[in-house]
């Protein structure tokens, strides 16, 4: 993938400043074995923690594949466990960016369902946030699997040979929620996931997608899934249906981490505690904060209704994914067809006077008018002023792939 | 009317242990799958049915699954089980619990007394 500007042109000093920096990095960074609370720091972004004693386990400086032309496409990874028991019940696995980009960095396979091979793969619930000019956050839960294909991760490689040398035992089956948030120049990734075997409560059986839905019409929701609509939404594992909705409310967190909010606010319970459900929101936290500004003094009455105000009425942003430009074109030049067939058809008749004749007509002229209409549509959409952006798919080393159905 | 509500209570405080003892699970966390697991109380040699048997699919328990115990209470156990290696080892004094998300575990470095 071709990138080009300015920080292309100062590439050698780029370069030479990250490996500075990550020097700098890595002497102040906390030791493997370190046991984390509430937020971790990871070049210079905070990275919310569930509630419990995460200790690091791994931590790891690599490129990203797919980014292998970009002299700056590097990453920070690290892994961290959370140990009970004797045993490790969760772990999160962590990417940051160590130097900006100028085109953003795409978007992962579970946001799209789609492997970068063009394979599906099972993801229950994705939702997406946000998708707009190299902006994109989604969120996603599944099944996930760290035997199946070996983790590539050096950081997860790392983290499974201090496993061994503690003798811990490490799962294979795990339930997992991600949430991926980028920008025009940054990136952080965070995966939360849970030991299947663990996992759960008494949840009720879930129907249908536990992710939430967009608000208002949505082109996407009435498409068939083959034409990129929304996927065919089957009962949902009572189990990931709950971590979605935990997804749903750990994403506020990941949000405000993202620019450094996190401070002073209350820890996100671990899912299937019954804690989750007296920490609704990062709205109830923001409040609580703001609430807590004003007893102190630190913002007047005036301030204080202003700010609560725009706190309540922040509504969450939860938008349709995108459309390829090839669906979107075809959709187009199936609705001028539908759209134009009986005034041509019409047309023919009065002209010809045959309704054989008119109907030939029309066939033929509906057949050239499709390939004429799509391949102007396309066009547009790809290379006009106005085309669509599509994100590519850029994934992150990582500890396993996506399992499909129960592990349990 | 009270002999009918005796009976009721006597039969809920009955049904309620046996509905915990249901729940107890094994988690497998060896590297192999276990296909006989056998359990005593601690320092005797009254082995118990074959659990792997409660198995629903295929009466083995893989790397990471857990299976349902049936007819065991929360106490100390030995352990013995067989693996599809070949593998028979002894576990001792093993610790059931009749709360949590599983009653006991045996993991790859428990593994200490085995033969083939």
């Amino acid at each position: 993938m071709a990138r080009r500007g300015m920080l292309w042109r100062l590439a050698p000093v780029v370069a030479l400043l990250s490996i500075l920096a990550v020097g700098r990095a890595s002497a102040e960074d906390a030791a493997v074995g370190t046991v984390f609370h509430d937020v971790m720091n990871l070049v210079g972004r905070q990275v919310p923690l569930p509630a419990g004693d995460w200790t690091l386990v791994g931590r790891s400086f690599e490129p990203v594949v797919s980014l292998d032309s970009d002299a700056y496409g590097a990453i920070e990874s690290v892994v961290l466990f959370k140990i009970e028991d004797g045993t490790v019940s969760a772990f999160i696995i962590a990417n940051r960016n160590l130097i900006p980009v100028e085109e953003g960095w795409g978007t992962a396979s579970e946001c799209l369902s789609m492997s970068p091979d063009g394979d599906d793969i099972e993801v229950p619930v994705v939702v997406t946030y946000d998708a707009v000019a190299a902006h994109n956050f989604c969120g996603f839960a599944s099944n996930y699997d760290t035997d199946v294909k070996p983790g590539t991760a050096g950081s997860w490689k790392a983290a499974t040979d201090y496993a061994k040398q503690q003798g811990l035992p490490l799962p294979i089956h795990w339930v997992s929620a991600g949430l991926r948030l980028s920008d025009a120049h940054d990136v952080l990734e965070v995966r939360y996931s849970f030991a299947a075997a663990l996992a759960g409560g008494d949840e009720p059986p879930a129907k249908g997608s536990a992710a939430p839905e967009p608000a208002g019409w949505s082109l996407t929701g009435l498409l068939p899934a083959w034409l990129g609509g929304g996927a065919d939404s089957g009962p949902v594992d009572p189990t990931i249906a709950s971590l979605g909705t935990w997804l749903d409310r750990m994403h506020d967190m990941v949000a405000l981490g993202f620019v450094n909010g996190l401070s002073g606010l209350a820890t996100m319970p671990m899912p299937w505690t019954p804690e989750i459900e007296s920490v609704p929101t990062a709205k109830s936290l923001r409040l609580a904060q703001l609430d807590q500004l004003h007893q102190d003094g630190t913002l007047d009455t005036a301030q204080y209704d202003a700010q609560h105000q725009l706190i309540l009425a922040e509504a969450p942003r939860v938008i349709e994914a995108g459309i390829s430009s090839e669906n979107l074109s075809l959709i187009k030049a199936l609705a001028d067809q539908a759209t134009a067939a009986v005034p041509t058809f019409i047309g023919n008749y009065v002209v010809l006077g045959s309704l054989p004749q008119a109907t030939a007509l029309l066939s033929i002229q509906t057949a050239v008018d499709f390939v004429h209409d799509y391949s102007i549509e396309l066009a547009w959409n790809v290379w006009g002023p106005q085309r669509l952006r599509e994100e590519p798919t850029i994934d992150f080393p990582g500890a396993g792939e996506v399992a499909s159905g129960d592990n349990d | 009317m009270r002999l009918a509500i005796f009976a009721g209570l006597a039969m809920l405080v009955a049904a309620a242990p046996a509905g915990a003892a249901d729940r107890l699970q094994f988690w497998n966390l060896t590297a192999n799958t276990i296909n006989e697991l056998y359990m005593a109380p601690a320092g005797t040699t009254d082995w118990g049915p074959n659990q792997c048997l409660n198995d629903v699919e295929d009466k083995t328990v893989e790397a990471d699954e857990k299976l349902p115990l049936k007819g065991v209470d929360a106490g100390h156990y030995d352990v013995k089980l067989t693996d599809v290696t070949g593998r028979s080892c002894l576990v001792k004094n093993v610790t059931v619990r009749a709360t949590g998300k599983y009653a006991f575990s045996i993991a790859e470095k428990d593994l200490t007394d085995c033969k083939k």
